[in-house]
């Protein structure tokens, strides 16, 4: 597209540890902001997707 | 006296990550997926990134244009870079540390645009880039010495009573890696832009008290003017030293020092 | 050895903070020639607007008054410490982008000639390389009618030295054969001429052998006289 050759870089044979490391990182990411979405602080922010989720559900 | 109706606000509120389209669907368990000014920068970012490659591109003709000589040269600098950490037989990691280069360079430099937004300021993206990078060096030197990458722990050289403690030691030091990396260009993106928001602040104040102080407060904006200049240079600084740094650790992996 | 640095810097600090006053002092009559006259000045802002024409400086300058009256009357644009940023940072790149930016542009412009250079005169020297051995070998283009001309002379050359060389073989055997038949006839006459001779000699001896005879002799001179006698009655006498 746009005139841009494709050459036959290597992707994968170079990157896959970054690849894993990466899904691990966004696994851990994720739980991390799991956690921290259920922790005390964050349970009432009005902010929270996540606030009083019964009460979002019954709008 | 301040005879305005500024609202002095927290020169970190500029950091705040704020949502601007939202979706919520209760469906997989509260899925929730937003577009927040992070999200916005970020994209804006690769955009330049990729139009700054499809601009300067000249794979057409054997004749440069200006474009195309500052971006050869830049690629030029990093396989260099990349060719002089790792080795001249690694160069096979240079599209990646080009793309980290690119990506962590044009972040930056957003940020020092008027009303931009930098995304390395969130303490997320940069530890997130150093784990990833962490990992991914980890994952790669145990996949091509296995156990023997953890002799890497052990300096040559050292007296063998010496040695569970030196371990532990640098273990500490390599943990320590994942976030000495993120938090380096972290600190230094916010320490600059926290700086240069208290510093505009207080000139605003100066520049619209009255005229005479308007006046005298063109020395101070001398220096801040220096100091947004120097803002720009940390940034390219910074995402070089990111990329040094990277290459340094990819080498580290591979040969074991 | 720093010292010295330091005494040297010091001193030509001194010599030019000690040449900054004086020229304060002085009044700016020679500064006359780089002040602009009003009209140039005019001239420098309108010439600052980017468009072109003067219509569109006018329209482009009435626009951005309009859009900035609009935009802080309706707070879209609230002049705070940003634009202090935005006044600092716009200094920066017009600071940068000046003294970077030309002496980037003449060098890149360099470079790209230098490249074209080389490019162009590469074709152009291609070009009459190839022009030149065009017209070399075209000087060459009458080989092939000349090589067969040749030829053909060659050919009847051939044919005639063929021709030559079998009458010269045939006059060469009538000439042998001439002088064969001449050397026979030759010994024929010395054959002859040899009889001749053997017979004159043989009659010279026998005649010689007839007057040896004295008897011959006698009758020799008998019939020598006789026919005196006979003549001198007939003649003389």
């Amino acid at each position: 597209m746009f005139g841009l050759r494709a050459w036959p870089t290597p992707i994968v044979k170079p990157l896959w540890p970054f690849m894993i490391g990466s899904a691990l990182t966004f696994a851990g990411v994720w739980k991390l902001q799991n956690v921290a979405l259920q922790s005390e602080e964050a349970r009432n922010d009005p902010k929270n997707p996540f606030a009083k989720t019964a009460k979002s559900g019954g709008h | 006296m301040i005879n305005n109706n500024f609202f002095i606000n927290s020169p970190l509120e500029q950091f705040e990550v704020t949502p601007f389209i939202k979706f919520n669907a209760p469906i997989l368990g509260d899925f929730n997926l937003s577009l927040t000014n992070l999200g916005l920068y970020a994209l804006i970012t690769v955009f330049l990134v990729l139009g700054l490659h499809i601009v300067a591109n000249n794979s057409h003709s054997l004749i440069p244009s200006k474009w195309s000589i500052a971006l050869e040269s830049a690629y030029a600098s990093i396989h260099a870079m990349v060719r002089d950490q790792i080795g001249p037989n690694n160069e096979i990691y240079t599209p990646f540390i080009y793309s980290l280069f690119f990506f962590v360079v044009i972040a930056n430099l957003n940020g020092n645009i008027p009303y931009g937004f930098t995304v390395t300021t969130s303490i997320m993206v940069a530890i997130g880039l150093s784990v990833m990078i962490f990992l991914g060096v980890t994952v790669l030197g145990l996949s091509i010495h296995g156990v023997h990458f953890f002799a890497y722990f052990i300096p040559s050289g050292t007296p063998l009573g010496l040695v569970p403690l030196l371990v532990l030691i640098e273990l500490i030091s390599y943990l320590a890696r994942a976030v000495s990396l993120g938090v380096r260009l972290f600190a230094n993106m916010v320490a600059g832009h926290t700086l240069l928001k208290i510093l505009s602040t207080f000139l605003a104040q100066l520049f619209t008290a009255s005229i005479l102080v308007a006046v005298v407060t063109l020395i101070p904006f001398a220096v801040f003017v220096a100091l947004i200049g120097l803002e720009i240079a940390v940034s390219l600084i910074q995402a070089y030293v990111f990329c040094v740094l990277t290459c340094s650790y990819i080498k580290d992996a591979i040969e074991l020092h | 050895m720093s010292s010295r640095f330091a005494l040297r810097s010091l001193r030509s600090a001194g010599i030019r903070s000690a040449a900054l006053p004086r020229a304060l002092a002085v009044p700016s009559s020679r500064g006359y020639a780089s002040q602009q006259s009003p009209d140039e000045k005019a001239a420098s802002l309108i010439n600052a607007v980017p468009t072109s024409s003067l219509w569109t400086k006018t329209g482009g300058v009435v626009l951005g008054t309009a859009v900035t009256a609009a935009a802080v009357s309706t707070e879209l644009y609230v002049a705070n410490e940003e634009t202090v940023l935005a006044v600092g940072f716009f200094i920066i790149v017009a600071a940068v982008g000046r003294s970077i930016g030309a002496p980037y542009s003449s060098w890149a412009t360099g470079h790209i000639d230098r490249i074209k250079g080389i490019l162009n005169s590469a074709r152009e020297e291609h070009t009459s390389a190839i022009t030149e051995r065009i017209t070399s070998v075209s000087a060459l283009k009458d080989v092939v009618p000349l090589t067969e001309q040749l030829y053909a002379v060659a050919k009847e050359t051939a044919t005639l030295e063929h021709e030559n060389f079998r009458l010269a073989q045939e006059s060469a055997v009538k000439a042998e054969l001439k002088s064969v038949l001449d050397s026979w006839v030759r010994f024929e006459q010395q054959q002859r001429e040899a009889e001749q001779v053997a017979l004159v000699a043989s009659v010279k001896a026998g005649v010689e052998e007839r007057l040896a005879d004295a008897g011959f002799r006698k009758q020799l001179l008998e019939e020598a006289l006789g026919q005196v006698e006979q003549l001198s009655r007939a003649k003389a006498i």
